[in-house]
């Protein structure tokens, strides 16, 4: 087991692990790691199996290789592959595997969400890095080299998250490679053996211990240093490098006061960029499926820029007023409590429409818009809501259109012609409230939009081919590139340019569950339109595509009338292949159900795997036709043989060719004797084989070199036991080598061809 | 390959059969080589190399420096067998005539008289034969090759068995004619005494130090006896895969890019010679390519010319030649 080198293995397997964890940042939820972890364990455990059982380095990279594409194959794309054997379908999904996962790290902000085509990449990527780390460190032994690729695997993870991360992201894999590093020094150190004297009754202290001790200290020290270092010299934070000078100040506001406060000019953008892991609040809820958290609502777009509606402020008392919706809409009252709050008053941060506040009711007021203010911040609040769930039929049946007042049908008028040339080319005009909401947001939702933090140039070319700026609207619906202000923006403006009143809403998601806590962070700021329906209030739409911020809300995309916007033939031939196929395998099942002869069941298993049964015999015909060649060669030859001195000479070619079969060769220029020597000696003989190999060679000279007419032996059993001596005393590797592809099979295969050849070379 | 037949059609079989013939040439020649190595302490392997030049009707070339015993081998074969043993001490005043012979007026039988040189003899021992002039060495080296004399028209033939052991000092240079590598090649063999090993220089000192081993030695064979051994060596067999084996060597070495000059086929045919020699002191009555290879550097490196290359590489001919058969496939039966 000395070969297989199991301690660096897994300490290679450990560092490899430790530099991919800060990926589980970037990608979640993390079912991508399990993939992952089998991926490292197969490149482990084959380069284990491959460095014990094989000869060369080669063989052993190209067999984890193998193994690893192998597992991910059967694990993750068993549906391409054809009995478990790849195909081009196979490599194809491949290839739209990576080219979607890159779309997805390019379009998505981090976290990016886990699909099975980023699943497969991840971990193919992590098997890549284990294979180089293990081929590096531990098959050719550089654990330093291997250095390189930890490095390139945890940069590429660790910079993108954008934040610091943990110290403990940084030693697990550093503690494991300079662990790998001292293994391998303690391995060299220990080959030097007995040179150095050991002193017997210990008074001075052992060398070797000495330096492993001095060892030991200078890697926890540089461990401590690279730790430390960092946190005592003053360093930008990444936000600060990343937004630009003085922007990380403004997201997180953290210079007065300790409080966060969301800017009202709908800065999103710079609360989306905020990397940090800092919570603003968490909260408790008995909501399985949190709404967004709203802080303010927005009615007045000016410029290209929303300013916060100028509504007055009633002090209502400590009371709500009352919900707006029908009796027969259906809605779920549910209680959040909010804890750790950091939003600096006079915002306050509440889910759906609110019905009851656990504060002060002196301490809060609520404006016509529904929204809150506080005094300061409170820390801790505990809210009971309501949120409607109208069905798709409700929606249809309310009539915004002549529901809506000035503020909330403002258009903006920079934009206003864009808007009706891309309204139009989205519904008619004389389509109901409910469907135009749709159908904007499935527009907005669709793979023409992309949802990206860094916005196109805002510019246009006017009529005389001047570059003029753009409103925002226009660029965004023209570039179709936005983040959530700008997908929120559309759509409310499009639905205001169809008469329904709209609002944007801006907030927070509902953040990331750990376990009962729900905690938000700066850069789940969010926006999201509201359109207002009577008889069932602000309804909450998504038209923001994208994982953070989830499917659109059940009602919001409910349609029964209105034809996919994908177009009917593709619809219809997708359904047709969907009920062709449970078709055809119920067919199948019967046929097979019905059979119950055992006979016929065995022809249709044996029709089933043909194919399988065809390649099994294939490759076992293959795998015996060298040897079976060899065998016939040696047959032949010694037929052919005209006189015992030729069946001599047979019978040696035959055992050179054996024992070349194990690497055994004489050298160039030896005569038979000298041939004896070096094979002896080279292939190991015991005495019964020397001996054997003695009368061979004595044989052959007399029958080569003696006067006609002298007296020869048959040597041909002799010559064969020498090649299974020499042959059994290989390691089992040699030995299979030896039987699957001789020297003789390939000689007869070299003869066939030249014969063939030849032949042809005659005729023509 | 038609030089063997020849070679061997022209030596009728002695009645002897293969295997006895063989036997006799174990026992002689280890007498021989006991007696020999008596007088020369621990040079096992040059008294081999001489006897095999011996039965293989060569002649030997011995290179070295000063006293380190080539005269006292030459000697020391001559005493070893009962036949006639000339020495010649080469000077650059040395005639021909000195070594083949003259022609003299006889006033009693009023007519000339042959007065054999110093060749005429079974065992010539020419000493420093690079101090003698090109044209005295070329009378030497002529009736080396063809075994007889002719002078004045009359040719004689010399004494059987014949051998010629030369010596030649390689450092002393004053004074000298080199032989040309055309007339190294009329040698079958060249061997270097080297210098003794330690404890076999203590044991000369001891046994040299009153009277020389070499006068108390006694012959253990004759001339008669030798040119039987001759015999049973020419009817030593040669596969027709060794004399393939020769070719392939003597070719390897023309083609080789070490080797300016390459050997000749007198030197494969001497290959040859040299191999059945070596083999039937093995007491095998057919040659092996390990026989070749045994006698391969003795008899075919002081032929070779190296290339100005392997010259500044200090690569010696016995190197290429050690190299050349390692490299060269020692051929299977040829059908």
């Amino acid at each position: 087991m000395r070969r297989a080198r199991v301690t660096p293995t897994v300490l290679a397997a450990a560092s490899t692990l430790g530099a991919i964890l800060p990926m589980h940042v970037l990608f979640a939820p993390t079912t991508w790691a399990r993939p992952a972890l089998v991926a490292i364990l197969v490149v482990a455990a084959t380069g284990m199996l491959g460095r014990w059982a094989l000869p060369g380095r080669v063989l052993v990279a190209l067999t984890q290789l193998v193994c690893l594409l192998g597992t991910l194959t059967l694990t993750l794309l068993r549906e391409t592959t054809w009995h478990g054997i790849p195909t081009a379908s196979t490599v194809r999904a491949v290839g739209e595997a990576i080219t979607a996962t890159v779309t997805a790290i390019q379009t998505q902000a981090a976290p990016v969400a886990v699909t099975p085509e980023v699943t497969l990449v991840l971990a193919l990527a992590v098997g890549v890095v284990a294979l180089v780390v293990d081929v590096v460190a531990v098959t050719s032994a550089m654990p330093a080299a291997a250095g390189l690729p930890l490095l390139a695997a945890f940069a590429a993870s660790s910079a993108n998250t954008g934040a610091g991360l943990g110290v403990t992201y940084f030693l697990l894999p550093a503690a494991a490679w300079i662990a790998l590093l001292g293994h391998d020094g303690v391995a060299r150190l220990q080959r030097w053996g007995s040179a150095v004297a050991r002193p017997r009754g210990g008074a001075p202290p052992d060398l070797s211990r000495t330096l492993l001790a001095r060892a030991r200290g200078m890697a926890v020290a540089v461990l401590a240093g690279a730790v430390v270092l960092p946190a005592v010299i003053p360093h930008l934070p990444p936000t600060f490098l990343a937004g630009g000078l003085g922007r990380a100040d403004d997201s997180r506001g953290r210079g007065e006061g300790g409080g966060n406060r969301l800017v009202d000019s709908l800065a999103v953008a710079r609360s989306l960029e905020d990397r940090s892991t800092d919570p603003v609040l968490t909260y408790q809820t008995d909501d399985p499926v949190p709404p967004p958290l709203r802080v303010d609502v927005l009615l007045h777009y000016e410029d290209g820029v929303w300013r916060p509606a100028s509504a007055s402020t009633y002090d209502t008392g400590g009371a709500f007023p009352a919900s707006q919706a029908d009796v027969a809409v259906s809605r779920r009252v549910q209680t959040t409590t909010i804890r750790d709050n950091v939003l600096r008053g006079p915002q306050l941060a509440l889910p759906g429409t609110p019905l009851a506040l656990d504060i002060d009711p002196t301490a809060w007021r609520i404006d016509a818009n529904g929204t809150v203010r506080v005094l300061d911040r409170r820390e801790e609040y505990t809210v009971r809501y309501e949120e409607v769930t109208p069905t798709a039929a409700q929606l249809r049946a309310s009539d915004p259109y002549t529901a809506g007042d000035a503020q909330s049908l403002e258009i903006d008028q920079a934009s206003r012609a864009y808007l009706r040339d891309v309204l139009a080319g989205i519904a008619p005009e004389d389509l109901g409230a409910a469907e135009t909401a749709w159908r904007i947001q499935a527009f907005l939702r669709s793979a023409q939009f992309t949802y990206a933090l860094d916005l196109a140039d805002p510019v246009q070319v006017d009529a005389q081919g001047r570059e003029v700026p753009a409103d925002p609207l226009s660029q965004f619906l023209a570039t179709r590139r936005g983040y959530c202000v700008q997908f929120a923006t559309a759509m409310a403006m499009m639905a205001r340019h169809r008469g329904i009143p709209a609002r944007v809403a801006i907030g927070f998601l509902q953040g990331r569950r750990d376990g009962e806590t729900w905690s938000v962070v700066a850069a789940d700021a969010h926006a999201w339109p509201e359109l207002f329906f009577p008889g069932i209030g602000w309804v909450r739409y998504e038209p923001t595509p994208g994982t953070r911020s989830g499917a659109a809300p059940g009602w919001s995309t409910e349609q029964t009338t209105a034809p996919a916007p994908t177009g009917p033939g593709s619809t219809s031939s997708a359904s047709a292949s969907a009920e062709a196929t449970p078709d055809a395998a119920t067919e199948g099942s019967v046929a097979t159900g019905s059979a119950t002869d055992w006979r016929s069941r065995l022809q249709g298993w044996l029709g089933a795997n043909i194919q399988v049964l065809l390649g099994l015999l294939g490759a076992v015909l293959a795998l015996a036709a060298t040897p079976v060649a060899g065998l016939a060669h040696r047959r032949l030859a010694l037929r052919r043989a005209r006189d015992d001195a030729e069946r001599v000479e047979a019978a040696w070619e035959s055992m050179l060719d054996g024992l070349a079969s194990i690497g055994v060769r004489p050298g160039a220029g030896d005569t038979p004797r000298q041939a004896r020597t070096t094979l002896s000696s080279r292939a190991h003989l015991d005495r019964e084989a020397d001996a054997d190999l003695a009368g061979v060679v004595t044989t052959l000279e007399r029958a080569r070199y003696a006067p006609p007419g002298s007296e020869v032996d048959d040597v041909t059993r002799a010559a064969r036991r020498v090649v299974q001596s020499a042959v059994s005393k290989r390691r089992l590797t040699a030995r299979v080598q030896a039987r699957l592809w001789p020297v003789e099979g390939r000689r007869a295969w070299q003869e066939l061809g030249a014969a063939l050849s030849g032949r042809l070379r005659r005729r023509s | 390959m038609e030089i063997d037949h020849a070679g061997q059609a022209r030596h009728a079989p002695s009645g002897l059969s293969i295997g006895a013939a063989l036997d006799k040439v174990l026992q002689v020649s280890s007498a021989l080589a006991g007696a020999m190595n008596s007088v020369l302490e621990g040079k096992g392997d040059v008294v081999q190399t001489t006897i095999t030049a011996l039965l293989a009707e060569g002649h030997l070339l011995v290179e070295d420096v000063p006293g380190v015993g080539k005269t006292l081998l030459a000697k020391t074969l001559a005493r070893s067998i009962d036949c006639t043993v000339r020495r010649v001490q080469f000077t650059p005043d040395l005639l021909p005539s000195d070594i083949t012979g003259v022609s003299v007026w006889n006033q009693d039988v009023r007519g000339f008289e042959f007065r054999p040189g110093a060749i005429f003899a079974n065992v010539v021992v020419g000493d420093e034969i690079n101090r003698a002039s090109p044209k005295t060495q070329s009378a030497l080296l002529e009736s080396m090759e063809e075994a007889q004399v002719t002078i004045d028209g009359t040719t004689y033939a010399l004494p059987h068995p014949f051998i010629v052991m030369a010596t030649q000092n390689p450092i002393e240079m004053e004074g000298t004619y080199p032989l040309p590598e055309a007339q190294r090649d009329r040698f079958l063999a060249r061997i270097s005494m080297g210098y003794p090993t330690p404890s076999a220089e203590v044991a000369m000192l001891d046994s040299h130090g009153a009277t020389s081993p070499l006068d108390r030695l006694q012959p253990v064979t004759d001339a008669a006896t030798v040119v039987e051994l001759i015999d049973a060596v020419r009817r030593v067999h040669a596969s027709p895969a060794i004399r393939q084996y020769l070719v392939d060597l003597a070719g390897a070495t023309r083609s080789s890019s070490a080797i300016r000059l390459g050997v000749s086929p007198r030197a494969t045919l001497h290959l040859l010679r040299a191999s059945r020699a070596h083999a039937a002191l093995r007491g095998r009555d057919h040659v092996l390519p390990d026989d070749v290879q045994a006698v391969a550097v003795a008899v075919l490196a002081h032929r070779l010319i190296l290339s100005g290359e392997a010259q500044l590489a200090h690569r010696s001919a016995a190197d290429v030649l050690t190299d050349i058969l390692h490299r060269t496939r020692v051929p299977g039966p040829t059908r």
